[in-house]
């Protein structure tokens, strides 16, 4: 068994390809959902009338990066979260909104022809937010960063985990907010050099 | 507008051997954890050093083969767990949901083109816990369908729109949902 991990790990290590980070390759990644939710229960009024309602969610987590030189990408992140609810005992449209944005720089450290590479990653960003059904809301800025390894599967889409690091620097005087969060996904390269 | 018109005709007839054929797969997904920390040294209610650390596991993964051309079955994974701890009053909370389903996905068109068009049923089944027996878990299905640009070999982008049942077990009523989306889905295969 520990031999055949070696042996898959040195061929894994060593393999090359031609992976997307040269200079004017695109980094995506997109992911939106919307969801309206009509719903009845069983529970009745005083009148009969069946307790009923409907429920909409939109979420959408956006991001696109530009290679400037080889193996530095450059680009923007946005994400957005929206629920609003309403029903025939409660009239009236209740919500929240939750909207991320901000600029990011990814650097790959080992030569772009890798199966194999590392990467770091530093962000910026804004943050804007309704709470409490819409009844307060609240604005924040911090950066984020992190690194770690990108498994290239194919020349276009690398399997990456990673472990960061989120500061939020708009904090009151004497309060600290900090974050550690891992990550694995696939992140999706394209451009001049598609696969063929 | 015509020139825009006479592009997307182009791209719509245009064919790439997309990974649509017996043998290959279909991957997506991902998992994040994170773990917050919020440090208040002076709170003003009782002037003492407050602390609220919260954390949350998410973990959406779906895989697929294509048992025969343009005709994909697989399985999606979720889990969802949040948890706080509050200093004051040693105040705690913590929720885990786990749902899991098969799909079934059918391309329309032949496997060489560009764009296609797919539909894709599936079953959940979601609980409270993960391994956690559920005296009334959530079931349903979902129905989508939807273009797919295969951007290359490997990436297509999708737009989906589609509808969804879904009914706690011992309760009458149920919840009808109207889905939409936009999504990257990967395809790996023999033939990269």
């Amino acid at each position: 068994m520990k031999r055949a991990l070696l042996i898959l790990f040195a061929f894994a290590v060593t393999s090359t390809t031609s992976a997307q980070i040269d200079r004017g390759n695109i980094l995506l990644g997109a992911k939106t959902s919307f969801k309206n939710n009509n719903w009845k229960s069983g529970y009745r009024d005083s009148t009969g009338n069946a307790l009923a309602g409907k429920h909409t969610v939109l979420a959408a987590n956006l991001s696109g990066g530009y290679f400037l030189f080889n193996k530095l990408a450059a680009g923007a992140r946005l994400s957005l979260n929206q629920s609003k609810s309403e029903s025939n005992w409660n009239p009236g449209k209740e919500g929240d909104i939750k909207v991320t944005w901000g600029p990011f720089a990814r650097y790959y450290f080992l030569p772009r022809h890798e199966k194999i590479n590392l990467f770091a990653d530093a962000g910026y960003y804004f943050e804007y937010e309704t709470y409490n059904r819409g009844q307060g809301e609240d604005s924040n800025n911090g950066y984020t960063i992190a690194a770690g390894p990108a498994f290239f599967v194919h020349p276009t889409v690398a399997l990456e985990f990673s472990i960061g690091y989120s500061r939020r620097l708009s904090t009151e005087p004497g309060t600290k907010y900090y974050s550690v969060q891992t990550a694995l996904g696939l992140q999706v390269h394209l451009g001049s050099n598609k696969a063929k | 507008m015509k020139r825009a018109l006479l592009l997307l005709s182009i791209f719509a007839t245009t064919s790439a051997f997309a990974q649509i054929s017996k043998g290959n797969i279909l991957a997506g997904g991902g998992a994040t954890f994170t773990s917050s920390r919020h440090e208040i040294d002076n709170y003003a209610l009782t002037n003492l050093p407050v602390t609220a650390t919260e954390s949350s596991l998410t973990v959406s993964l779906n895989g697929g083969y294509f048992l025969v051309d343009k005709l994909a079955v697989g399985l999606r994974l979720g889990v969802d767990r949040v948890a706080e701890d509050i200093s004051i009053n040693s105040y705690s909370y913590e929720n885990t949901t786990s749902q899991w389903g098969p799909f079934v996905r059918y391309y329309f068109l032949h496997k060489s083109k560009t764009v296609n068009l797919f539909a894709d049923a599936s079953y959940f089944s979601e609980r409270d816990g993960i391994f956690k027996k559920d005296v009334s878990p959530l079931k349903g299905y979902n129905l989508v369908a939807g273009p797919a640009f295969f951007l290359n070999r490997a990436v297509a982008l999708e737009l989906t729109l589609g509808y969804s049942h879904s009914k706690y077990k011992n309760r009458e009523n149920g919840n009808n949902t109207f889905l939409s989306g936009v999504g990257l889905q990967v395809h790996l295969g023999k033939g990269k």
